[in-house]
């Protein structure tokens, strides 16, 4: 026993009443309050009203259409699209889950508390992903439930394409969150930035080289290739394979990059979170 | 027995600014110590680094003898209001204190009769249901009083606990403190008041520019000013040398100041005889305008110990 544990010991039995929970425990704490502080906010319910959108759309479609729905509905507008859009604002938005911590100044409540960081990191990201995974996974529910009444055939990849966007959302989710950790404000626009603009600009400057080098078509396309394993390009892959466009790679690959992706940003936001200085 | 606080030499920086510089003081248990010093002085900081908000930059803090490093031990039994922190806006307080409950191990079925408890004690319980975003500022910091209590805490480290507060509510706020006392809790409650800590307090750390200068009991420091008076007299005619004479050999005045020809100050290092001092004017048939003691005790004590002088700082 170190000096530490004994004084640790002394310090409890001389007072006795109440007894840390142990780390897991409080984990699931930080997860509560994080959920409460969603369920008291607008996002849960705009979100569940947003994916109430693909069911409602169908209806009003099938109504107008003199056909039936299918003959103008491409599938992986439905099955991919649609969710992977609605999914994006939780990922992107766990942007502020750590930083609103900060500019409120509630960290100051929570982090004197006899928790260490790590627990309160893990139980806010556990909510985070909650947020983004189930908001995701309601949208593919709800258009597969969609397809069967209308009799939409389901493309033959759907369940990979469903496997690739939960990748995509956990990456973008992981990173929104990662930033959040480090900056008081502006993880947000950041995220929005990686997500958007960054491949944008990439692709741009790519093919700004092809125009003035020559670089054959296929390195051009190779280099493309190997810019859309970055996980913010997982929405575009998962509905090219829907679409039967087929891609470059196994979609393992993708899944391992968005993966690894995802980790390497949350232990980026865990290691810098816990050297912050309030 | 360990100490409630230990800082050993603690220094902290923040790149060329030194905020903390090799302060050790040490809180006992049961033992209400004031952190005082003037704005910057580095109180802050220092409550900060007990609290696990900040690392020291050298030095070392224990908290019942758990090295602060370790964080969430070393604040198992502490209750903690530090920077003015604000409660989830949305929230009730009952909500608050539930997660703290929690989060504290407070057991379940216990957390309700917890939450009550520390409200009353605070004077919010009629206010539980209500978001604590609407509440007033000293509202605001019962709650976060009440989230300190809540595990019944050996220790509370509070910084400034009455700031932005009203008379009223700075009152309030001390009188809640002081009903806490009891034997086995120590506090460390930072402010830049004399009163305050004169109020709430039994000993005082004095700090200045990150220094220690003083730490001490509070009595032995106000009995300091009790033996040290300074009146100052606006006279209706000019003062006469013969007088000022006299008035040098008065009973008990331990020095004197000619502010301009009508009016002086005089110090007296015993109980002063403002009776006799009249007498005296009358006498020289200079005629007395007004009679004043120069600032209150507890202000001027103040200024000697956080030295708005700075002549140390030439050196
Ligand atoms: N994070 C920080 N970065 C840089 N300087 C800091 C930081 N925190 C505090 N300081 C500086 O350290 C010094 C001490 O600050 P501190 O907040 O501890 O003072 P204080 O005694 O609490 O004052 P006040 O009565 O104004 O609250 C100040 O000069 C302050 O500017
Ligand atoms: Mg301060």
């Amino acid at each position: 026993m170190t000096s530490n544990d004994a004084a640790a010991a002394d310090a409890v039995t001389a007072r006795g009443r109440y007894e840390l929970p142990p780390q897991a425990g409080q984990v699931m704490s930080v997860y509560t309050l994080q959920m409460r502080l969603y369920a008291k906010s607008w996002t849960p319910y705009l979100l569940i009203l947003l994916a109430a959108l693909i069911p409602i759309s169908m209806f009003i479609l099938d109504i107008l259409s003199d056909g039936p729905v299918s003959d103008i509905l491409d599938p992986e507008i439905v099955f991919v699209l649609l969710p992977y859009m609605i999914a994006l604002i939780p990922a992107v938005f766990a942007g502020r889950v750590l930083s609103s911590e900060f500019k409120n100044r509630t960290a100051y409540l929570t982090f004197p508390l006899p928790v260490t960081r790590t627990v309160f990191f893990i139980g806010k990201l556990m909510a985070a992903m909650t947020l983004s995974l189930s908001i995701m996974l309601l949208g593919f529910g709800l258009g597969i439930v969609m397809s069967d009444v209308y009799g939409i055939a389901l493309p033959d990849d759907t369940a990979m394409a469903l496997m690739l966007s939960l990748f995509g959302i956990f990456a973008i989710t992981a990173m929104a969150y990662a930033l959040s950790a480090v900056f008081k404000r502006g993880s947000v626009a950041a995220t929005i930035a990686i997500v958007i603009v960054l491949p944008l600009v990439l692709e741009f400057i790519l093919l700004i080289v092809y125009l003035v080098t020559n670089i054959s078509e296929e390195t051009l396309d190779g280099i493309l290739d190997i810019l859309h394993i970055m996980p913010v390009s997982v929405g575009n892959v998962a509905l090219g394979m829907i679409a039967g466009n087929g891609s470059p790679f196994a979609p393992a690959a993708y899944m391992i990059a968005a993966t690894a992706w995802g980790i390497a940003f949350i232990l980026l936001g865990w290691f810098l979170m816990n050297r912050k200085e309030l | 027995m360990t100490n409630a606080i230990d800082v050993t030499s603690l220094t902290k920086s923040f790149g060329n600014l030194t905020a903390l510089s090799e302060v050790t003081m040490a809180v006992r248990k049961g033992e209400y110590m004031g952190l005082l010093g003037p704005n910057g002085a580095g109180k802050s900081t220092m409550l900060k680094v007990i609290t696990g908000m900040i690392m020291p930059t050298s030095g070392t803090v224990s908290v019942n003898g758990i090295d602060c490093r370790d964080h969430r031990r070393a604040m198992e039994t502490v209750g903690c209001v530090i920077e003015t922190p604000e409660c989830y806006p949305n929230f009730t307080p009952v909500e608050v204190l539930d997660y703290i409950g929690r989060i504290r191990g407070v057991p379940g079925n216990q957390i309700s009769a917890r939450t009550r408890e520390v409200l009353e004690e605070v004077r919010m319980w009629e206010w539980r249901n209500k978001p604590v975003g609407k509440f007033s500022k000293g509202m605001k910091q019962r709650v976060t009083l009440a989230q300190a209590l809540m595990p019944d805490p050996d220790i509370l480290i509070m910084d400034e606990p009455t700031s932005g507060l009203d008379p009223r509510g700075m009152m309030e706020v001390r009188e809640i403190l002081a009903g806490l006392k009891r034997s086995d809790r120590s506090l460390l409650v930072s402010t830049h008041m004399l009163n305050e800590v004169s109020e709430v307090c039994d000993s005082v750390t004095v700090i200045r520019k990150g220094k220690l200068v003083m730490s001490g009991n509070v009595r032995d420091l106000l009995r300091r000013t009790e033996k040290d008076v300074t009146l100052e007299v606006t006279l209706r005619r000019d003062m006469t040398d013969d007088f000022m004479k006299d008035l040098k050999e008065f009973e008990n005045v331990s020095g004197t100041e000619r502010i301009n020809n009508y009016t002086f100050s005089a110090s007296f290092a015993g109980p002063e005889d403002r009776e006799g001092l009249v007498e005296l004017v009358k006498k020289h048939g200079l005629g007395l305008l007004t009679l004043n003691q120069k600032g209150s005790d507890l202000e001027s004590l103040y200024m000697s110990l956080t030295g708005e002088d700075d002549t140390d700082d030439i050196k």
